[in-house]
């Protein structure tokens, strides 16, 4: 088939050229008479000695056209053919040529592989399941491989190719009846030689039928993906009892007596693999419900809180935490649906507008006795002087995280001076930043009524605040959060908990992360008020020494939540003397946080009922 | 406080689940036992705790919070074992469903028991 003619011209070129291109395979010399060529009849004998080096890059995959040059690739062929005890100068067959010798070895490198691979998993048939699930992926690869459509050894060129002797385009004498005929692709032979197309017609093989297609994997079967997440198997228990709510939840009776169950625990497991959807949060709506608290809303989007509504029309207490989808129609509606909210809690609802907010202070602010809403971009000045003017009532105050928060809010928050709860906190972003003097300037008006006070991750705050607003000021401090504030001193504190009226009686203490406070500070705050805390927070009070530390077990009978993680200086004795180990004595603390205490060893003592999470040399129990 | 015994044992093919409600006890392989994350870090030798030794576990109505605990007891104990022998089934084997087996006035208080058992 010589379609070129026997000219230098290179026009464009069909797709089988430009395979053939890529290979670096041609006959182009065949046609261009070059002068040291044989006749295109026949082989090449000076093809011969190149022969292991151009098999070896025949063989490479990576063939750049610029090897199309006529007196490079002038040696590929005839090697070739010569490999295969063929001559070819032509394009057709030299594609077949090309092929045999290559897929022979990617043969044989498959047959090797799943050789292997079958030895693995014959092996490995004891041992882990999920090993040789993978080993099978390899396989099924190389079967896939194999049965893919792009990636699949034509079939075309399995079946012919592998016996012939002679190039397509010469005259060969049949085997059989001696008869001269012109070798095609379409040739085939038997043991003696070529036939000729009659006798080869005759002896049953028909040249033009394609091969019995190889059995193909059903594309069912190929299709099992491994899961990783073993989503296949067994589903968690959990997953399957809500589940089941999720079926009964139109039937509550079904799920038996509900009355006796605590339903804010289910709540909390629900919510804790986020299962929590529209469908089965009606499991805790009811029509008597005067309080409703919801972990993760996140399933549940704008009309559903309207249902919310519906269900729910007495609450009086609504927390929700996690109501990022929470939009501003919620808002509005609730203005006028839900007429008994006194409290409402709301974490992280970022995507209500202001104009919501102001529609739901102006009508429901004069009932209002808790507004707390973290995480609220869009909480402007003029919702804060709404609130002030239409909630003048307000006892619990939390605008924690609201971007737009700055001193000059704090002038009119002084006039809520009903407030007993007031949390400005934010996180540790430092976007909302104030400064001692106006906190101290609030502190002056508020301070007295304040039970619960948050002014943490506001890292301008100084030891002024300590002492001229915190401590000349309040005067009944239950719940104190201080934390984040890398400026303040261990004289400061320490200063601060001696100034401090007793009639603040602290239950809850939280001070972490207040890198500068030490062994002053913990001295002083145990004095004035260890013996009512029941919750000490001191994590990153490094400097705090051993003595000092000790104190705490003395000092603070009524103790039950303690985090002392990086204090560096607790060990095995301090853990001791908190847990009474060595004493009959009883001990109210059920937990202590001692993250970061590498003195802490394997020996430190334990007790019953206490549980201490952090201790480093538990590390190797941990299933991580 | 929970004393560490001098002398190492292997340890025992079965483990015990007391319901002391009710006096119930469950009876259970080890392995199938250790499913659950709370049973496995109870039952494990090294973990310092008395049922690591003994082998037996005592579960009061505070840990599974209902009545009827032994019902509850028994269905976990079940479930375990259901996800002991599936769990390493190749991905195209049948798993029956698990949930066609829990009576759903059960749920509420098994969901709390499950979640308490970590038996994820």
């Amino acid at each position: 088939m010589s379609r070129r003619g026997r000219n230098n011209i290179t026009g464009p070129s069909s797709a089988l050229t430009s395979f053939l291109r890529e290979h670096g395979i041609t006959a182009r010399h065949s046609y261009f008479g070059r002068a040291d060529q044989a006749p295109p009849a026949e082989p090449t004998p000076a093809g011969d000695e190149e022969q292991p080096a151009d098999e070896e890059e025949n063989a490479s995959a990576s063939q750049t056209p610029a090897r199309n040059n006529v007196s490079q690739t002038s040696l590929m062929i005839p090697v070739l053919s010569l490999q295969s005890g063929y001559a070819s100068d032509n394009l057709d067959e030299s594609a077949e040529e090309a092929s045999p010798p290559k897929k022979k070895r990617k043969l044989t490198k498959a047959a090797e592989a799943k050789l292997k691979a079958k030895e693995k998993a014959a092996l490995d048939k004891k041992g882990e399941s999920s090993g040789s699930g993978k080993r099978k992926k390899l396989e099924d690869e190389e079967d896939d491989e194999d049965d893919d459509p792009y990636k699949a050894k034509s079939k075309g060129m399995m079946s012919e190719a592998v016996g012939k002797v002679a190039p397509i385009g010469t005259f060969q004498n049949c085997a059989q009846c001696g008869k001269k005929f012109t070798v095609t692709k379409y040739t085939l032979s038997n043991e003696s030689g070529m036939l000729c197309h009659a006798c080869a017609k005759a002896s049953g093989a028909d040249p033009f039928k394609k091969p019995a297609p190889r059995k193909r994997k059903d594309p069912a079967e190929k299709r099992t993906v491994k899961n990783f997440e073993e989503v296949d198997t067994v589903k968690p228990l959990t997953s399957l009892c809500i589940n089941i709510i999720g079926k009964y939840i139109d039937q509550v009776e079904e799920l038996g007596d509900i009355g006796t169950v605590n339903m804010d625990r289910i709540c909390r497991i629900v919510s804790k693999t986020r299962s929590l959807t529209e469908h089965n949060v009606r499991l805790f709506y009811d029509a008597s419900n005067t309080s409703l608290v919801i972990y993760d809303a996140t399933n549940l989007q704008g009309p559903a809180y309207e249902t919310l509504a519906y269900f729910n029309p007495n609450l009086e207490r609504l927390t929700l935490h996690l109501c990022g989808r929470m939009e501003t129609p919620t808002i509005e509606h609730w203005s006028t649906s839900l007429p008994n909210l006194k409290r409402l809690e709301l974490i992280a609802p970022f995507l209500v507008r202001d104009d919501a907010w102001l529609k739901f202070i102006r009508s429901r602010g004069p009932h209002l006795t808790g507004f707390l809403i973290t995480n609220v971009p869009r909480f402007t000045r003029e919702c804060l002087d709404a609130l002030i003017e239409h909630a003048p009532q307000l006892q619990e105050l939390r605008l924690s995280d609201i971007i737009k928060f700055e001193d000059s809010w704090l002038e009119p928050l002084a006039q809520l001076t009903n407030l007993t709860s007031l949390d400005i906190s934010t996180d540790r972003s430092g976007r909302v930043i104030l400064s001692s003097a106006a906190v101290v300037e609030l502190l002056k008006s508020l301070g007295r009524n304040l039970a619960l006070l948050d002014l943490s991750g506001h890292e301008d705050l100084e030891d002024a605040v300590l002492t001229d607003g915190i401590a000349a000021n309040c005067k009944s401090l239950t719940d104190l959060s201080l934390s984040l504030l890398p400026l303040i001193t261990d004289e400061g504190i320490a200063a601060m908990f001696k100034q401090l009226p007793s009639t603040n009686q602290l239950v809850r203490l939280d001070m972490s992360r207040c890198h500068g406070a030490a062994s002053l500070a913990l001295a002083a705050l145990l004095e004035h008020s260890g013996h009512t805390l029941v919750s000490l927070d001191i994590n990153s009070w490094k400097e705090v020494d051993e003595d000092a530390l000790k104190l705490i077990a003395a000092k603070a009978p009524n103790l039950s939540t303690l985090d002392v993680g990086w204090c560096r200086n607790v060990n095995d004795i301090v853990i001791g003397s908190l847990i009474k180990a060595d004493q009959t004595g009883t001990t109210a603390l059920k937990r202590i946080n001692c993250f970061g205490c590498n003195k802490i060893t394997n020996n430190c003592p334990k007790r019953i009922g206490v549980s201490m999470h952090g201790v480093e040399s538990d590390v190797r129990l941990q299933r991580l | 406080m929970a004393e560490q015994s001098e002398e190492k044992q292997a340890p025992s093919e079965w483990v015990k689940i007391v319901s002391r409600n009710d006096g119930h006890t469950f009876i259970v392989p080890r392995e199938v036992a250790m499913t659950s994350g709370f049973l496995r870090h109870t039952f494990d030798p090294e973990g310092g705790f008395m049922e690591g030794t003994q082998n037996v576990c005592i579960l009061e109505e505070r840990h599974v919070d209902s009545r009827a605990v032994a019902i509850i007891v028994e269905k976990v104990m079940e479930y375990l074992s259901h996800k002991h022998l599936y769990g390493k089934a190749d991905a195209r084997e049948e798993i029956p469903d698990f949930q066609e087996r829990i009576p759903p006035d059960i749920a509420l208080e098994l969901l709390m028991a499950a979640d308490f058992l970590e038996s994820a």
